[in-house]
């Protein structure tokens, strides 16, 4: 394995018991680690029962709801791919949120990262009398032919959401009541024929994480805006049928979105529109998310960054070159003009109002 | 936001400035406001300019009398996509203005503005949709408002329809999924040939 330097990480276990600030503590470590830079992380948790659909996952299809209800299972949409899968106080998630680039130099093969992801889980799982496989793609790790891990991906900026979902003592009855499509999920417990009990396998796993990386780790908790974000996340997003059943995500954790399009390098007229609009919105900073994009350079000169997503009004403006354009919670409201501060003002706070 | 700024030309860095300049679009001169080591300007109007008025504005204004020249240079610019109709309608007004600049068929601005016209006829996906790229009719409308093709003309009917044909064939064998870039190429070099052959014509 070949490792950038002496790479310190940090450990943080945190659970909750609602499974859907669980997923929000997630995306929250996530955009975090971009905005603040803390170091890369490892997140140790569980969760309560509850079925965890990937983001373009179809609740038609995979979950039976009746059943879910009727066991007291919670249904979750993640913000990372990967598929449908049952949770529960017997499943140990270990989630990696790393900038490729420190842990990883010499590869920028995605597939190749999941699977070095994978490989300490396996060896570690190993430790207990296992003999364990990793997927071709790093997509799960079986034994026995039967699935003991899952994963899940997400990406923003240059950073991945690498997650394990590992099957210790999974109630696998009540597994295959919720989930709809087959499903051939086995636990630790099973394979060994006793109980491993969690706290072990979550050292053991954990250990063979740090010693394969040679990561120097530091237990940690959450930060103050990680919880703060977590908690506007579940609030905006979450908790929201919104999200869960239609996996229909805000577009922004504010109360307004304002994406400016603007030429490269801004002209003019593109100056003045960037002075105003950062101008009007001075008295609502807190509700307010202001994006500039440039033309052909996107946003942060990163086209569209992975984990951000382009409105209708902003792509609108980037085929047709509408230049400058100002875009309110997706729709286009000023085009090619300078509105005055007072008329973005007003189109601000019309936003607000929804 | 970015604060440092990239030519778009040469990629090198851009300085502010207050020289006067010509933008390598338009051809317009005036006081730059960024202007790169190379002396890259492009006015403010080029940079927020939609494809379609880029085209017209830097075909009707070049001197250059290479098309392939032509067309990377406005390849470059972020209003045409990488992959898109722009193509189309680019591949026409360079050919065009290429012939302009050596000497050729008696070319105006009318005659762009009517090659723009019926390109902007041909459709996103005409390759797979229609079996014929866009980029290849574009070299044909070229030629055919050049030449003012009607579907009465003789030889000259031909001429056009070979010419298409051909660009067809070539992009056919370049196989793969669709590449407008690929396929202006090929567009571009198929009148260059013709035009050289034809017409003994030196592009440098």
């Amino acid at each position: 394995m070949v490792m950038a330097d002496t790479h310190i990480c940090r450990i943080v276990s945190h659970s909750e018991s609602n499974a859907k600030m669980n997923e929000a503590y997630e995306e929250a470590t996530l955009i975090a680690r971009h905005q603040e830079q803390p170091m890369d992380t490892i997140r140790v948790w569980q969760n309560e029962s509850a079925v965890l659909l990937g983001n373009s996952g179809e609740m038609e299809i995979s979950v039976i709801e009746d059943r879910c209800k009727l066991n007291n299972v919670t249904i979750v949409r993640r913000a990372s791919s990967g598929k449908t899968i049952y949770q529960d106080q017997g499943t140990l998630n270990l989630t990696y949120v790393i900038r490729q680039k420190n842990l990883f130099t010499e590869t920028e093969n995605l597939t190749e990262i999941y699977r070095r992801l994978c490989e300490p889980v396996a060896h570690g799982i190993s430790r207990f009398g296992v003999k364990t496989e990793v997927a071709d793609y790093g997509q799960s790790i079986s034994a026995q032919g039967k699935r003991l891990c899952n994963t899940f991906v997400n990406f923003y900026y240059d950073l991945i959401l690498f997650g394990l979902s590992i099957n210790i003592n999974t109630n696998l009855n009540v597994l295959r009541q919720v989930l709809k499509q087959e499903d051939d999920s086995t636990t630790i417990s099973a394979v060994l024929g006793r109980t491993v009990s969690m706290e072990d396998a979550s050292k053991t796993l954990l250990n063979s994480i740090t010693e394969h990386f040679g990561l120097t780790a530091e237990n940690q908790n959450f930060t103050l805006s990680e919880e703060e974000l977590a908690k506007r996340l579940y609030q905006k997003k979450y908790s929201k049928d919104e999200w869960t059943i239609h996996g229909r995500s805000p577009l922004s954790l504010r109360d307004v979105l304002v994406d400016l399009y603007v030429a490269y390098p801004p002209t003019r007229s593109c100056k003045e529109i960037i002075e105003n609009v950062k101008s009007a919105i001075t008295e609502f900073r807190d509700k307010v998310e202001l994006r500039i994009w440039m033309h052909g350079k996107g946003l942060d000169g990163q086209r569209c960054p992975p984990g951000v997503t382009m409105t209708g009004g902003l792509i609108r403006a980037s085929k047709e070159s509408i230049i400058p354009a100002v875009i309110i919670n997706g729709e286009i409201v000023f085009s090619r003009d300078v509105p005055s501060k007072e008329d973005l003002r007003s189109k601000i706070l019309q936003g607000m109002k929804g | 936001m970015e604060e440092s700024y990239n030519c778009l030309i040469c990629n090198g860095k851009l300085q502010a400035s207050s020289q006067d300049s010509t933008c390598v679009y338009c051809g317009k001169m005036e006081k730059a406001d960024y202007l790169c080591s190379n002396n890259h300007y492009i006015c403010e109007e080029c940079r927020v300019s939609p494809a379609e008025e880029l085209v017209r504005r830097t075909c009707k204004h070049t001197k250059e009398k290479d098309p392939s020249k032509i067309a990377d240079l406005l390849m470059k610019h972020p209003s045409i996509p990488m992959y898109g109709v722009e193509h189309h309608y680019l591949t026409s007004c360079v050919i065009l203005s290429s012939m302009k600049n050596l000497g050729l068929f008696d070319i105006d601005s009318s005659k762009m503005d009517k090659a723009i016209a019926l390109a902007r006829i041909v459709p996103l996906g005409s390759c797979a949709l229609w079996g014929a790229c866009g980029a290849a009719i574009g070299l044909g409308i070229a030629f055919s408002v050049a030449m003012n093709v009607d579907i009465m003309s003789g030889e000259k009917r031909s001429t056009v329809l070979n010419l298409v044909s051909e660009a067809l064939e070539q992009i056919a064998r370049r196989g793969g999924p669709r590449d407008c870039k690929a396929s202006v190429k090929i567009s571009i070099d198929t009148a260059k040939k013709f035009l050289e052959e034809t017409y003994e014509v030196n592009f440098d």
